[in-house]
């Protein structure tokens, strides 16, 4: 198999005998247990649809019936488990039953779920079948388990929870008709929903960077300026904030001013959305930025003045680089925020014209308001989407800065082991009357401490 | 020993107060052109913080200091002394006891650091000789690796390659080994040495290290209380030790 064979070219000698050679056939009596398991839970997810479902009217016995179908592949699955051969036919007849009775009642509220779930117990029939060899093998079950990787099964779970979803959606009798010619209105929105979020973490990063420079500074004015910033921003609602930027403002202008100047202060909503998301995240951040900057070690910037730095050039080359280290990491969690929040800017007015997501959304919606479902299901996917990509870019981000603070790479994890507990050899000025040195050996002599590999054949 | 050089740095009447702690109570002190003078004491008494104030980690309270022909008083910094501190810092090379290495930088890059940043180099033309200063320290094969991949000991000669990269009038090394184990302590000394009898490096040394001290140093300056009790060459110190605190110390640490 093919994990034996990864043992092996890992030349670990070691590893104890296999006792248990298990039946390749195991794993599909797993999947088989699995997709009954789903069944059964599928089942009685939609237990309360039919019972208040007006519409369908579906007369208690049926429900009754419905939901011991429910259970019988609950059982049906849990029976896979069992060390005894038997176990595995109560399984398959649990599967024969479900599939039989579905296709019987061609179902409850609407053939489909009967289809559905009749093609859920036949693929566990199947796989029970293929699987047999391995009836009643609880020990063939847990080690072919324990192979899958886990990322998989979650990744599983994922794929049944989607699909117990859609389901559910698809019996509610969702449009998909109005999704489809809607989606490209809506998704337009992405449009103006990145800009302003990239534009205001931007305005943010640049206000925070200044802000956390200034609650570390021993001048009063850029202290006092930056404590201020961080106490209004953090201390009042973010939508009090946009509403002041693109409300109040335009107020100003016109007690200030004449007649003539009314446009003073007067922000379109894209522009004030921008700046109040970037002010108010910009004051969370400094806290951000200042503990990053912070947790640099004193005797950096001690090594930094020694070598005869200014202060711009020490932060610069040596303490920011490190600080972003510590700051990246939330600072993506705030970017996310962020991009949901966006969403408040939809209450600053609509400008069709640079509308993000959610205003469109809600343009959609109001002209069809039966269809607020779809609409608002289809802009949370969207975010949620967005915020997904995002997320794994900032994983990758926080991959690569993090080289110089990890001592053994995935490359040297195996054969590079030695070099890095042993003295350096080659070119090294060891051997000195302080002992110790004379450990190191030349590169490609056995040293005379004996190594910590074992000798290869 | 013969230093017919001039005093590179020269060190009047230094007073250092911790709030209302005296931790320095005068100190006068002329370091020659190739001279290396170790400074040893107990701990507390004063002699680290004496070090960090020659190139201003510490500001002096009083008194005047003067590395390279940079002659600056101790007290307030004000703008225009802050410049000529940072110029100051430019001639003296300080070695810390915890490296200090940067961490997200590689060996050469930090080595590089200083004379490209600081004395705005091109990089093109600094790297040759970077090269040629991690050999120096027997690190030539370590120019690509990240600090956290080395050992104490070679973590310490990057920093002793980086510090000479500002080809320094004077390193300043504050207890090089003290963080190291004691088998990666060899090494370091042994660069400190070359140091000293091949470029002929002005150099001062705070250390627990006596065997170096005996070894390498023309001058021992014995702090005690924040004062220098004994001063003289290695063999007066050790042979004919005049003080009781002295020949206190020593016993103990030899």
């Amino acid at each position: 198999m093919s994990v034996q064979r990864q043992a092996e070219g890992a030349g670990t000698a070691r590893l104890p005998p296999r006792h248990i050679q298990e039946p390749p056939s195991a794993k599909y009596l797993l999947f088989g247990a699995w997709v009954l398991f789903t069944e059964g839970a599928m089942a009685l997810v939609f237990l309360p649809v039919l019972v208040f479902s007006t519409k369908a009217n579906v007369p208690p016995g049926d429900i009754a019936l419905f939901a011991l179908v429910g259970v019988v592949c609950l059982v049906g699955g849990g029976l896979v488990y069992v060390s005894r051969p038997s176990g595995w036919w109560g399984a398959l007849a649990s599967a024969v039953v479900s599939a039989a009775y579905l296709l019987a009642v061609q179902g409850l509220t609407s053939s489909r779920e009967a289809y559905v779930a009749t093609v859920l117990s036949s693929a566990a029939v199947v796989l029970l079948l293929v699987g047999k060899s391995a009836a009643g093998d609880t020990e063939a079950l847990s080690l072919a388990s324990a192979r899958l990787p886990f990322r998989l099964k979650v990744a599983l779970v994922w794929a049944a929870i989607f699909f117990m979803l859609g389901l559910f959606l698809a019996l509610s009798d969702l449009d998909f008709r109005f999704m489809a010619e809607n989606f490209t209105y809506i998704a337009k929105g992405l449009e103006y929903t990145i800009l302003l979020a990239v534009g205001a973490i931007l305005l943010a990063t640049f206000l925070a960077l200044l802000g956390a420079l200034g609650r570390l500074s021993h001048n009063p004015v850029a202290y006092g300026v930056s404590g201020f910033y961080t106490s209004f921003f953090r201390g009042t609602p973010l939508i009090v904030q946009l509403f002041l930027i693109n409300l109040a403002l335009p107020q100003i202008g016109v007690n200030l001013g004449r007649v003539s100047v009314v446009k003073f202060l007067a922000l379109s909503a894209f522009v004030s959305g921008l700046i109040g998301l970037g002010l108010n995240y910009g004051a969370y951040m400094t806290e951000i930025f200042r503990a990053g900057i912070q947790s640099v070690g004193h005797g950096q910037a001690e090594a930094a003045d020694a070598l005869g730095m200014t202060y711009p050039q020490r932060m610069r080359r040596v303490v920011l680089p490190q600080a972003t280290r510590v700051i990246i990491p939330p600072t993506g969690n705030e970017f996310i925020a962020m991009m949901k929040d966006t969403a408040l800017v939809s209450f600053l007015g609509a400008e069709v014209a640079h509308a993000e997501l959610f205003l469109r959304a809600q343009l959609a919606f109001s002209e069809n308001l039966t269809k607020r479902l779809e609409t608002l299901l289809m802009v949370a996917a969207l975010y949620w989407l967005l915020t997904a990509i995002f997320t794994v870019f900032q994983a990758r981000i926080e991959r690569r800065m993090a080289k110089g603070y990890v001592r053994v790479t995935a490359q040297t994890a195996i054969g590079g082991r030695r070099s890095q507990y042993l003295p350096a050899p080659a070119g090294d000025e060891q051997g000195d009357e302080q002992g110790g040195a004379e450990i190191a050996a030349p590169p490609g002599q056995p040293g005379i401490l004996p190594t910590l590999e074992e000798p290869r054949p | 020993m013969i230093h017919d050089g001039e005093a590179v740095v020269r060190v009047e009447n230094l007073h250092k107060y911790f709030g209302p702690l005296e931790v320095l109570r005068g100190i006068d002190l002329k370091v020659h052109a190739g001279e290396v003078v170790v400074i040893f004491g107990r701990s507390g008494s004063g002699k680290s913080t004496f070090l960090r104030c020659v190139n201003f980690l510490e500001d002096p309270t009083e008194g005047w200091i003067e590395v390279a022909g940079i002659r600056l008083e101790g007290g307030h910094r004000t703008r225009t002394k802050r410049e000529e501190i940072r110029k100051l810092r430019t001639h003296a090379g300080m070695v810390f006891q915890q490296f200090n290495l940067f961490p997200h930088m590689t060996t050469l890059q930090n080595v590089m650091e200083g004379p490209v940043t600081v004395k705005g180099q091109d990089a093109s033309t600094v790297k040759p000789a970077a090269l040629e200063l991690l050999a120096k320290v027997g690190l030539a094969d370590k120019a690509d690796e990240y600090p956290i991949r080395l050992s104490g000991g070679q973590q310490q000669r990057v920093a002793i390659a980086r510090a000479l990269a500002m080809e320094p009038d004077v390193m300043l090394f504050d207890e090089p080994t003290s963080a190291l184990d004691p088998e990666l302590i060899g090494e370091v000394l042994n660069v400190m040495k070359s140091l000293a009898t091949d470029l002929h490096m002005t150099m001062m040394v705070v250390t627990h290290e006596m065997g170096f001290a005996r070894e390498v140093a023309n001058r021992m300056c014995f702090f005690d209380e924040g004062v220098i009790l004994e001063e003289g060459t290695p063999d007066e110190i050790f042979a004919h030790t005049r003080f009781p605190e002295t020949r206190k110390f020593l016993d103990a640490v030899l």
